[in-house]
Order: structure tokens, then C-alpha cells, then sequence
């Protein structure tokens, strides 16, 4: 027995898609979706670089370069979001799966890579519905107008509570629901177990990469 | 299926709602940020100092000698420890001789001034006598030839009373002039302060030192001080006169000096006078202090500071607008066509203030904390200009 890996029907019928996703099943058809999703997230990441510097300010030096400055600088941004782009899902993969690996054993290293890349699915999907609020509201992408930090903003200044909070949007709640449904069926875990673990395991992430951001 | 759909419904509207309020908070939020952080370039004086050790001396020193042509001397006017100024009267020789010939040079002019007066007298008679001739109509030509020889011989006895009287006059002057001259020798007897000081010591009847010189019959040392700075043989030739210095010393440690170098000596310094013991060769250089206050001691040790080169209203920035490639410094320099990377040179640093040699002028805008990106990615200017150049010709 076999699961289809189909990325955009596992976010949105989670449900239903993963009843196959089981510890003795395998994944058919991941490979090129994991490539060309490393594709589209490569120019996602570009062009939220570029749109970085064109319309929110993150070289503040941008708007009095000459033209052909301004070129170089945004055709070196999107080379260099492009190559975050594949980089980063690589590395956020790996460690959420590693993150995850001893609380759910059962479920093997490879299955949980495959669990992360659907979360990072809808990640990339923030990011998109993100890039005309950069062009809009002329705010950097750290400033998430889905996150919890813009109402935080208004009452501290701490800056690890900030990051924290910033990194909390209301795509997390689609994550943990799509999370929790891929591994109820592939653990077999109770739902207490699997929902304290994963909220758990995520908050301790961000609080980590919030503190990291902080220094 | 109708509570699923409101649910929804709900969900969505709360969504919509959320982010319509971060939008509308971010947006507040970006208005009130800077955009881009600039500098504007100042001016400050700069100064590459020298540290050197000194030692304080006075400014003058007089030491007064025995002329012994002039003979012994009669008395001292001045003793140890006394404050005396320019023209006080230290000593005086003996000048007994002197009294004795003004004497006599004065008894001599009354001599002469009473010969005057007789002859003056003489001169009244003759006169009065030639009056008396009396030339008569009804003389004979005998009387009247008595009378003109009479006559002429009185006329030559006054020329002759009054070439007299000439004389001792012209000698009473001389007598005069010798007084004023023996009064002006006299003068030369009395020995008066050049310096104005202290007076350190007093020898009437001075003898020779050890080295077989004469030893001095009054030294004075100025109130006033130097400073006398050592500085080794690697530093003299940045030291020049005129130089500003700066000096303290552990003595007073609240206050400080300033000076001007005025004087740098050729010849170093012997063991004795400064012992060191890095092995280098030290020359002595004078400070003229500017603000004495008669705090400072003679033989008071002071560290100096000595400003060897001074950047009077040098451009400065402050080091986060500075960008370091490798060995070489530039800024962003903000101009009317936008911004241009340009290379500087930099001289010293005082806190965070950076001295621009060359490459920036007071006034001109440079860009804070540049984004790193951009630093890699522009060229500097001139490197530009110069490769169009190129290829151009």
C-alpha cells in the first residue's frame, strides 16, 4: 500500500488525504513535487527580496542609487533570495523533522520530512498572500500583517516577544491541523499526546528562533 | 451543515478582520520610521601627539661676577632668599678715590670762579677808566696825543682781562666735565639685578670653585619657568618650534599647562641628566610655559604632551559611516545624483570620531550603519571614472 503525496489537497482535505499516510505505507510521487516546490519557493523568496528593497525599505540606501545600481542591487537580491529560498525549506525541513523524530519514533525520519514539507507548503502559501501587502503597505515581510507582532507592537518593545509573536500567524493553526491529522493516522498516538507534542514542539521552535532573532 | 457554514463564516470574518487591522497598524507603524540614516560631516581639530617626560626649571638664571679692576667690593645690598627685580642694586664697589678727586675737582672751581669774578672786576675798571678820557677843544695837541695813547692802552688792557676771564671759564667747564665723568665711573661701581627672581646665592669675597673657575658674587634664578622635555632620537625629528604642548604633573594631577616648544637641542642629553634604559639617545627641547601661575616648582617632574601635528577644523564622521575594504576606507556619500561609494583616507581616531584626511568635506551628508549588501556590491567612484577612462582612450 502506497500514499500519494499531493500537496494541495493534503492541506485542504487533511482529513481525508492522509487515512494512507501510515508508518508502513509509501510515499509515491514526492521527489519531483519536494523539487518543483523547492522551485516555486526559490522564486517566492526571490521576489519577496526584491520587493523588500523596492517597496519596504530594507536598504534604505536603494531609492538614491543611480538605475543601474538599483538593478544590480534587486538582481543580486533575487539571486540571493532565490538561493534562500531552496536552502531554507531544506534546512527547516530537516530540523522539524529531526525536532519531531523523537517524540513520534514510530513514525520514521522520512515520513516526518514528508509531514514538514506539507507545512511548509502552507508556509509558502503565507509568503504569496503576503507579497502584496510588501508592495502595499511598503512593510518588510518580517512584518507579518497575518501574525499576533503587530498587536504586540502597540504595548512592548521587547524585541524576543516581538519575534516571537511576529512568527505566529493564523497559518499556524492550518499547520497544527494538518500536522495533527498526518500523525494520528501514521503514529497511532493518543490525541492528547499528538496535540500537546505538536503544539509543544512548535512553540519551542519559534521561542528558540525568536531568541535567536532577539540577539 | 448550516453551523459548519457559519463557523465558517465567523472564522472568516474574524480573519478578514484581523488582518484589515495589522494593515491598518503597519501602515501607521512604517509612516513614523526614518527612512535613511545620514550623517552630516562635521569639523574638529585633530592632533597626533608626542608623550615626553620634562623636568621644571627656570626661565633665567643670573650669576653676577666679581670685576676685579673695579676693586673690592664695599657692600652688599641684597642677601639669600630675597625677591629682587630688574635695576635692584646688588652690590656696590669700594670708590673712595673717586670721592677724593670730585672734591678736589670742586675746590678748584670755586678757585677758578673767584679768579672769574676779578677779573670781571678788572675789566669794570678798565672800562670806567676809558670813560674818564676827556677829549678837550681847548687841549693842545699834546694832551690830545696823551689821551688816544691813553686811550688804546686801556682798550688792549681789557681784551687782554677778558681773554683771562675766557680761560677760567673754559677751566671751570673742564673741572665740571671731569665731575661728571668721575660721577659716571661711579655709577659703573654700583652692580644692579638683570633678572627678576629670587636671589639664591650671596658671596662677598668670592673664591674659585673645585673646576678652578670664579665662583659668582650673587646668583638669581627667575620666578618665572621652563619646562625642559626629553625626547629620544626617534621622535626629534617630528619635534619642531612652535609646537603646542600640553602638561600635567603627579604633583598637582587636578591641573593642566600649556606651552609652545622654543628651543630643541642638537646635542643628546648626557646619562647623568636623563638616565634611561631603553637604550635610545635623548635630546632636551625647551617649553615656554603660557599660563604660569606660580603653582609649578623648579625641579617638579611633568609628562608633556607635545602636539606634533594639528588638524585645525579637520572633516570628521563618526565610525559607523565608515566602510573598510581590506586595507582601504570608504563612505557613502549622499549627494544631489544620489549615492556615490568613495574612498577616504583616514588619520586618527578620538572616541568614535573618525579624522577625514582626504575625500570628504565638511558639510557634506554620509550614510550611517551602510547595509553590508550594498557596500559589496557598489564600486567606488573614482575606481569608475577611472576604468571609463580607460577604456575610452
Amino acid at each position: 500500500m502506497s500514499h500519494g503525496v499531493r500537496f494541495f489537497y493534503g492541506i485542504t482535505k487533511p482529513t481525508r488525504h492522509f487515512q494512507t499516510f501510515k508508518k508502513e505505507t509509501r510515499e509515491r510521487g514526492f521527489i519531483w513535487r519536494f523539487i518543483v516546490l523547492l522551485a516555486v519557493s526559490s522564486i517566492v523568496w526571490a521576489v519577496t527580496a526584491v520587493l523588500n528593497v523596492q517597496f519596504a525599505g530594507t536598504l534604505p540606501e536603494y531609492s538614491y542609487l543611480s538605475e543601474g545600481n538599483q538593478t544590480n542591487v534587486l538582481l543580486t537580491e533575487f539571486i540571493t533570495g532565490g538561493i534562500t529560498g531552496i536552502i531554507i525549506p531544506l534546512i527547516a525541513i530537516a530540523v522539524g523533522a529531526i525536532l519531531y523524530w523523537p517524540f513520534f519514533q514510530e513514525v520514521g525520519f522520512k515520513k516526518l520530512f514528508v509531514l514538514h514539507t506539507y507545512t511548509y507548503v502552507v508556509f509558502l502559501i503565507a509568503a504569496c498572500l503576503q507579497l502584496p501587502f510588501i508592495a502595499a503597505l511598503h512593510v518588510p515581510n518580517d512584518y507579518s500583517p497575518f501574525s499576533l507582532g503587530v498587536l504586540a507592537d502597540l504595548i512592548t518593545n521587547q524585541s524576543f516577544i516581538l519575534s516571537f509573536l511576529y512568527s505566529i500567524t493564523i497559518f499556524l493553526g492550518w499547520i497544527w491541523i494538518v500536522q495533527f491529522f498526518a500523525l494520528k493516522n501514521a503514529a497511532k498516538r493518543s490525541n492528547v499526546y499528538t496535540v500537546l507534542s505538536i503544539v509543544g514542539l512548535t512553540l519551542a521552535a519559534l521561542l528558540v528562533y525568536a531568541g535567536f532573532q532577539a540577539l | 451543515m448550516k453551523a459548519k457554514w457559519i463557523v465558517l463564516t465567523v472564522t472568516a470574518v474574524f480573519i478578514i478582520a484581523f488582518i484589515s487591522l495589522n494593515s491598518y497598524l503597519l501602515n501607521e507603524k512604517i509612516e513614523t520610521e526614518e527612512e535613511l540614516e545620514t550623517l552630516k560631516v562635521k569639523q574638529e581639530t585633530f592632533k597626533e601627539i608626542v608623550p615626553a617626560e620634562g623636568i621644571v626649571i627656570p626661565a633665567q638664571e643670573e650669576n653676577v661676577y666679581q670685576n676685579e679692576k673695579l676693586g673690592p667690593i664695599a657692600e652688599m645690598n641684597v642677601q639669600e632668599g630675597q625677591q629682587v627685580t630688574v635695576g635692584t642694586e646688588l652690590f656696590r664697589y669700594e670708590n673712595e678715590e673717586y670721592e677724593d678727586r670730585i672734591e678736589q675737582l670742586n675746590a678748584e672751581i670755586d678757585r677758578l670762579e673767584v679768579e672769574a669774578d676779578q677779573q670781571e672786576d678788572l675789566i669794570g675798571n678798565y672800562e670806567n677808566q676809558l670813560d674818564e678820557v676827556d677829549y678837550d677843544m681847548s687841549a693842545t695837541e699834546e694832551e690830545n696825543q696823551q689821551n688816544q695813547s691813553l686811550e688804546f692802552e686801556l682798550e688792549r688792557k681789557i681784551e687782554e682781562a677778558e681773554y683771562e676771564k675766557r680761560l677760567t671759564e673754559l677751566k671751570i667747564e673742564q673741572a665740571k666735565q671731569q665731575i661728571d665723568l668721575i660721577e659716571e665711573k661711579d655709577k659703573e661701581l654700583i652692580v644692579t639685578s638683570e633678572t627678576a627672581g629670587i636671589i639664591t646665592e650671596v658671596n662677598k669675597n668670592p673664591g674659585n670653585n673645585t673646576d678652578g673657575a670664579q665662583e659668582p658674587v650673587v646668583h638669581i634664578v627667575s620666578s618665572e619657568h621652563q619646562i625642559k622635555g626629553f625626547i629620544s632620537e626617534y621622535e626629534l625629528e617630528l619635534l619642531e618650534d612652535g609646537q603646542p604642548v600640553e602638561m600635567m604633573t603627579s604633583v598637582i594631577p587636578s591641573k593642566r599647562w600649556k606651552g609652545a616648544v622654543s628651543s630643541i637641542s642638537d646635542f643628546p642629553v648626557s646619562k647623568e641628566e636623563y638616565a634611561s634604559e631603553d637604550g635610545k639617545t635623548y635630546y632636551s627641547f625647551v617649553v615656554d610655559l603660557e599660563n604660569e601661575d606660580m603653582q609649578l616648582k623648579n625641579g617638579y617632574h611633568v609628562s608633556l604632551d607635545v602636539a606634533v601635528k594639528v588638524n585645525e577644523n579637520a572633516p570628521v564622521i563618526t565610525s559607523d559611516a565608515l566602510v573598510i575594504k581590506g586595507q582601504e576606507q570608504f563612505v557613502l556619500a549622499k549627494t544631489k545624483k544620489g549615492i556615490e561609494m568613495r574612498a577616504v583616507t583616514i588619520g586618527q581616531q578620538k572616541k568614535e570620531l573618525v579624522e577625514i584626511v582626504n575625500g570628504l568635506k565638511a558639510g557634506e551628508k554620509v550614510v550611517r550603519n551602510p547595509s553590508p549588501e550594498l557596500v559589496e556590491l557598489l564600486k567606488p567612484e573614482k575606481q569608475e571614472k577611472e576604468k571609463k577612462k580607460k577604456i575610452t582612450t
